[in-house]
């Protein structure tokens, strides 16, 4: 028997049909650029398209939550700065506030409007390095230059305040370890000032962008009621259009005073997400302008005795951080040390969604996919 | 919320505004189900799920969960002995508690029963002990207690 037509018809569709295939096991990290850190998946892969993918955490767990035990209430404060490295301010204020809450101190209200123009000038901070990284890792080299060019101007500021640039350690139980020095109003002022300038440029730049749109306009669509199942919070919840935000939910420090919006995502895919990300900056800059204008005068720390032994009880404290929901449920046992400290971290949560996002799609989205999902390894392996 | 939970709840409390509810270990999964299948409840948000090691007294599972539609917290404590650290598996019900029982199941020896991936989460394959029981003592801090761990009353002096 030889060729018949239709064997020709058949090779032109499909080839010959005797090459034999089968499915590929690859290793995405733990060394890999688009995992920014060390973050290891596991994909299976048919061809270019991914069957499954599981990724693999622990490379950089530090065993917080044991560490947390034998420090006192006071030295907590630089251990949890480290933990999401992108947000220091942030992860150490509901730690605060919970033995504030256990003990029945008062913080003045210098120190708590002082808190919320500190988290969210970190907010923005955190903000732009993903803005520039997401570009970095969908092949534009410029954004991220730019994002760094108002950075700096943040972490002028912030250094001016705490004096240092990633790791604060600067919120203290009952308020802050000092008061702002002179020269640091303008300097925020003249950081938020440059980035409302530049934003419009970060806007068309990335998402006025062919290449931008075509990489992430409805890749990744995270559906709502997945992403709650979950966990997920923050902006990526946000993009999916869920309106969840514990500065709303369940204000904290002194954020039902200001006047902010929530941005919510009508799709969920990794363009939303960008654009969350985009439009809360410009809210956080709201928020600084509007702290820092009713700013007022008083002490920077309330009465604190000098050694903190917490009454027994237990709280579950939680905060709205740059990536979503940071929650500590402290135990004291009247100790002066945490008993116990369950650290909720909102990239742990947001990264387990994973695998459901992955199935199905060709490899380059999925570099699309783990960029839009806003994450640090230190804040998964805590 | 005791109406429609019933029996299964123990005892319940209001803690700074969320709730608090003791749930039998063969109940949970059913309290579980209820919280976020009943509309009245709609607790659609999983938050955490961890433990407390209460040295002789047993474990503490604490599972919380949120309701995006009626803004409040529910935690739920379910009390296991150590002698039989065992408590079924909420995944089948919030998809998003496999990491977090996979992490306390490594971190205080508890089991899961019916997890569908109980493998490790963070610590290697050959790791020996459960870290967060109050009993295992870090390495580096039985060769040389931490540094920090001074009273502030007893130092407060040389400083000035």
């Amino acid at each position: 028997m030889g060729v018949t037509p239709k064997d020709f018809t058949t090779a032109r569709l499909t080839g010959a049909g005797t090459l034999r295939t089968e499915e590929m096991i690859l290793n995405v990290g733990p060394q890999h650029p688009a995992t920014h850190g060390v973050l290891r998946v596991i994909v299976v892969l048919d061809g270019e398209r991914i069957i499954e993918a599981e990724p693999v955490i622990g490379y950089m767990h530090r065993g917080h939550e044991k560490l947390l035990e034998m420090r006192d209430f006071r030295q907590i404060t630089n251990l949890l700065s480290r933990m999401d490295w992108l947000s220091g301010i942030n992860n150490e204020i509901p730690a605060s506030i919970a033995v504030e809450k256990l003990m029945e101190i008062e913080v003045p209200r210098r120190a708590q409007y002082l808190r919320v123009i500190l988290a969210e000038m970190n907010r923005i901070m955190n903000h732009l390095m993903f803005v520039g990284s997401f570009g970095l890792e969908l092949g534009a080299t410029t954004p991220v230059m730019y994002a760094f060019r108002e950075r700096e101007q943040l972490s002028t500021a912030m250094e001016m305040v705490t004096g240092g640039r990633m790791h604060f350690g600067f919120i203290r139980p009952g308020g802050l370890k000092e008061d702002i020095p002179r020269g640091f109003t303008e300097q925020a002022l003249k950081a938020i000032k440059q980035l409302q300038k530049f934003i419009p440029d970060y806007e068309d730049i990335m998402m006025g962008n062919e290449i931008f749109k075509q990489r992430t306009v409805g890749i990744g669509i995270l559906p709502p009621d997945l992403a709650l199942e979950y966990g997920v919070s923050g902006p990526i919840l946000r993009a999916s259009g869920v309106e969840l935000d514990v500065r709303k939910a369940d204000p904290y420090l002194v954020y039902d005073e200001f006047d902010f919006n929530i941005p919510v995502g009508p799709s969920g895919d990794a363009f939303d997400r960008y654009y969350v990300l985009m439009e809360e900056m410009k809210e956080s800059a709201k928020i600084v302008e509007q702290a820092l204008e009713g700013l007022p005068e008083g002490s920077h720390l309330g009465q604190v005795p000098k050694k903190l032994t917490l009454p027994k009880g237990e709280i579950y404290s939680r905060a709205e951080n740059p990536l979503g929901e940071l929650g500590y449920y402290l135990v004291s046992d009247g100790e002066a040390k945490p008993y116990r400290m369950k650290v909720r971290t909102p990239s742990f949560s947001n990264i387990s969604v994973v695998p459901h996002m992955l199935r199905g799609i060709y490899i380059p989205d999925m570099i699309a996919i783990l960029g839009s999902m806003f994450f640090v390894v230190g804040d998964i392996d805590r | 919320m005791s109406q429609i939970l019933g029996d299964a709840i123990s005892e319940s409390e209001v803690r700074h505004g969320q709730v608090w509810l003791s749930v039998d270990k063969n109940q949970i999964v059913e309290v579980l189900t209820t919280l976020k299948t009943n509309p009245q409840l709609a607790c659609d948000y999983f938050t955490f799920l961890s433990a407390i090691d209460w040295r002789d007294e047993g474990f503490e599972v604490m599972i919380v969960v949120y309701s995006t539609t009626h803004q409040s917290t529910v935690g739920c404590k379910v009390r296991i002995e150590k002698s039989s650290p065992q408590i079924p598996s909420v995944t089948p019900v919030y998809r998003g508690a496999n990491w977090h029982e996979r992490e306390c199941a490594e971190m205080f020896g508890i089991t899961f029963d019916g997890h569908p991936n109980p493998k490790r989460l963070y610590l290697a394959e050959d790791f020996v002990g459960h870290p967060l029981l109050k009993d295992f003592q870090l390495a580096s801090r039985v060769y040389k207690q931490w540094p920090g761990d001074r009273d502030p009353d007893a130092t407060a002096g040389e400083e000035e």
